[in-house]
């Protein structure tokens, strides 16, 4: 009898441990396709917009950030920008160019707690150097890491 | 009681892994293209040239974007006939960058190349130069409108 008190408590201890410091992170599906198909002339192509989607966090812990890459660099000439709507008291940080190395994209996140349904936005243009380029996808990971 | 033990203790163990892999990722796919874009503008507005036997020249600039190569500008009269025997207006554009001219051409109802090898280029404020030339056979008092148009083209 007194074995089985000890392994009830054990238990309990391992499954708890994990959602003390786990940060839940998701996002509301993929965005539009973006296609760039106009210009100004003489002022290069015209940027295009898609902010169709939406992202939610939970926090466990104090002042946790959210960093961006993409799996697969971009052709060269061509930009893509996102933008994250930030937790309430958090600083924006505007448009972040992506590359493959991770970027923050939402500041350190003092209040613990869930931040739900916070807007995605993302920018993309092209230089005229870039010709053209054949539709393609890239995927852009989110990370929730400590900060700052 | 022994079974009891190793019952519980396999348990803690799929509860802690399930609970490690929570969601601290999210991956979006992003789906882009980029599509050929050409694109000219002319800027001034419209030219009123008034010539007697000689030259007259005005100017205007124009812009061009594409992101394409090989791309050519051609010039026409759209809306109009050609000039009188006598009258003729010619259009010289200058060429984008590693682009090349072919100078003062005359306008008429049938496109005409200005400029050739156009090639991932954006740039506006590129001269244009009209220049109208009446001979003496050019009827007098004669009084016309012509629209022209450029053309960029693959």
């Amino acid at each position: 009898m007194q074995r089985i008190e000890h392994c009830v408590v054990a238990l309990l201890l391992t499954l708890s441990a994990p959602f003390a410091g786990a940060q839940v992170l998701s996002v509301s599906g993929n965005p539009s396709s973006l296609t760039v198909s106009t210009a100004t002339a003489g002022l290069g192509l015209d940027p295009v917009v898609d902010a169709s989607t939406t992202y939610s966090v939970t926090t466990t812990l104090p002042n946790q950030k959210i960093v961006a890459r993409l799996t697969t660099a971009l052709p060269s000439g061509v930009i893509l920008k996102v933008r994250l709507q930030p937790p309430s008291g958090v600083t924006a940080l505007g448009d972040i160019s992506l590359t493959t190395t991770n970027a923050d994209v939402v500041g350190p996140i003092p209040v613990i707690g869930p931040h739900l349904t916070l807007s995605i936005t993302y920018t993309l243009s092209a230089l005229v150097t870039a010709g053209t380029v054949s539709t393609t996808g890239r995927d852009v990971v989110f990370s929730v890491v400590a900060g700052p | 009681m022994k079974r009891v033990h190793h019952l519980l203790v396999t348990v803690a163990l799929l509860g802690g892994a399930g609970a490690a892999s929570a969601q601290t990722t999210a991956t979006q796919n992003v789906t882009i293209t980029v599509t050929e874009v050409d694109i000219i503008t002319v800027a001034g507005g419209d030219v009123a040239i008034s010539v007697g036997v000689g030259s007259t020249q005005a100017a205007r600039t124009y812009s061009v974007t594409t992101n394409g190569t090989a791309r050519t500008i051609t010039g026409q009269i759209t809306t109009g006939v050609n000039f009188p025997t006598g009258l003729t207006l010619t259009t010289n554009l200058v060429a984008p960058t590693n682009a090349s001219s072919n100078g003062a051409v005359a306008l008429t109802t049938t496109a005409a190349t200005l400029v050739t090898g156009i090639a991932n280029v954006d740039q506006s404020g590129l001269g244009i130069t009209y220049t109208a030339t009446a001979t003496a056979s050019a009827p007098t008092g004669a009084q016309g409108q012509r629209t022209i148009t450029y053309t960029i083209v693959p």
